[in-house]
């Protein structure tokens, strides 16, 4: 049995890929999905303005690396409704931790392509790519922006910053490490197969 | 008028709205607006008793909008959950401990005047937030929330990709209840499953889940592309009909709402940058518990 690594990202020899239509739709979608999942981690376990479950950034994470920039557009716009609906951030926060929610979404994108891992977690490195790259470095850098965020407007105590940035760590990492994980081993195989599927970044 | 048609209820994606309401009255654009104000509003509030007053305020709107206050049940664990952590975080984390002002020790730990009567106005904020939420999301539906949107002047494609968005959100609800219920028909009973197990279930729901959100994206672009639907929100460079926006124009008596509601908040802002007035130090309540522990 073969167990050399495929390079998925690499275009077939006469292969073209444009963005469209279905692109666009399938960013819709993925942001619709992205609000109730995102929503109900909100309203699970808040810890205040974080919460200790947020599954919603594995809707992120694996958002670019299936749809690149599509996926990451999503990323930081579900966030902005799910925190309406819930109510667990004003309308001006929200659009605060728009940084720290692109970069909870796009490196995983950015990773998987630069270094050809494969969606489908079939080798360790892979898993090496989304542990560290998807839910590691993206949560340090979200959290980082979030808890500096809710301290710029007031809504945590200075001393308490830590304690929210791992907080926030923690609630977003282990949630979307188990999702995260899920929709790429069992979901990746089909996704890719589809012509939403980018191999780039918009197509 | 009829208790039941009072009541009667309509099914939105994310929740319900009554049937009849007073809000409806107004053109979404004022409801959108009255919403924004209230998600900024609170962060230019310190004073308590202010934010008691606007918690006070939206409740009422709750009772007078005719939208069943049950729904509010559901946000219970959460403003507990959330009160207790506030206090807990302020406790171990206070600010201003150089004041020295001790109200009393809790298992070794002093609770500071100043935390604690800062995690009750961050409290309270909270509240007020998801209270405006929960009152917006259940006097709007979805199209009142797009025709609002292209009426403050949003491209036709970032209004388009919302209600996209919102639709779907709507279809994955609706797709995760059918599977659920498919699984229910066929015996399965999550409540004796451990945590794991739950989450163990709960992953293989995604793989039908998302299989049917990747058929539905291909149907929609399909749709779309059959109907020459162009995002431009142009047809042969002419701006395209809106439907819902000629059956729902604004009013002067909108006008006049829009004004009162900007011209308030921009108030409010205003006497909370330049004078002490919403400051935390400037409320009864603080004073008199100031008063009382410390003289």
């Amino acid at each position: 049995m073969s167990t050399q690594a495929v390079n998925v990202w690499k275009l077939e020899e006469g292969e073209v890929r444009k963005p469209g239509l279905s692109h666009f739709v399938m960013m819709a979608l993925f942001t619709g999905i992205g609000v109730v999942v995102g929503t109900f981690g909100s309203l699970a376990i808040p810890l205040g303005y974080v919460t200790a479950f947020w599954p919603g950034q594995a809707i992120q994470a694996v958002g670019s690396i299936w749809y690149g920039a599509w996926g990451g557009i999503a990323s930081f716009i579900f966030p902005i409704i799910s925190n309406a609906i819930s109510g667990s951030a004003p309308l001006p926060v929200s659009l605060a931790y728009i940084p720290g929610n692109l970069a909870q979404g796009i490196i995983a994108g950015w990773a998987f392509r630069q270094f050809a891992g494969d969606p489908r977690l079939k080798t360790a490195k892979d898993w090496a790519l989304f542990l560290g790259f998807a839910i590691i470095i993206s949560n340090i850098i979200g959290a980082g922006w979030g808890s500096t965020v809710l301290r710029w407007f007031g809504l945590i105590a200075p001393d308490a910053q830590m304690t929210v940035f791992i907080g926030w760590f923690i609630g977003n990492a282990v949630a979307s490490a188990i999702l995260g994980a899920v929709m790429l081993k069992f979901i990746s195989p089909i996704v890719m197969k589809t012509k939403t599927f980018c191999k780039g970044y918009w197509a | 008028m009829d208790q039941t048609v009072k009541r009667k209820m309509h099914r939105t994606i994310i929740g319900f709205v009554p049937g009849e309401s007073i809000m409806y009255k107004l053109h979404p654009v004022v409801r959108l607006s009255l919403y924004i104000a209230t998600g900024i509003l609170p962060l230019f509030i310190e004073t308590p008793e202010i934010s008691m007053l606007f918690i006070a305020i939206i409740l009422i709107l709750f009772v007078v909008a005719n939208v069943n206050l049950n729904r509010l049940k559901i946000f219970t664990p959460m403003l507990i959950t959330v009160g207790i952590i506030i206090n807990l975080t302020y406790i171990f984390f206070p600010i201003r401990k150089e004041e020295g002002l001790v109200m009393f020790s809790l298992l070794g730990l002093d609770v500071n005047f100043y935390s604690t009567m800062w995690a009750f106005a961050i409290y309270l904020r909270i509240i007020t937030l998801v209270l405006s939420s929960v009152f917006y999301f259940s006097t709007n539906r979805e199209r009142d929330i797009l025709v609002a949107m292209r009426t403050i002047g949003t491209p036709f494609v970032v209004s388009y990709f919302i209600g996209l968005a919102l639709r779907s959100a709507g279809i994955f609800l609706e797709d995760y209840s059918i599977i659920r219920e498919a699984e229910q028909a066929r015996g399965l009973d999550v409540r004796n499953l451990s945590f794991l197990g739950k989450v163990k279930h709960f992953s293989m729901y995604l793989v039908p889940l998302f299989t049917l959100s990747i058929r539905k994206s291909d149907d929609i672009s399909t749709g779309l592309f059959a109907k020459g639907t162009e995002l431009t929100g142009k047809i042969d460079g002419v701006k395209r009909a809106d439907y819902l926006r000629s059956k729902l124009r604004i009013t002067n008596i909108d006008k006049a709402w829009l004004i009162a509601i900007i011209l308030f908040t921009v108030t409010v802002m205003v006497v909370s940058i330049t004078t002490g007035l919403l400051t935390i130090e400037g409320s009864w309540i603080f004073q008199s518990i100031e008063k009382y522990f410390f003289g």
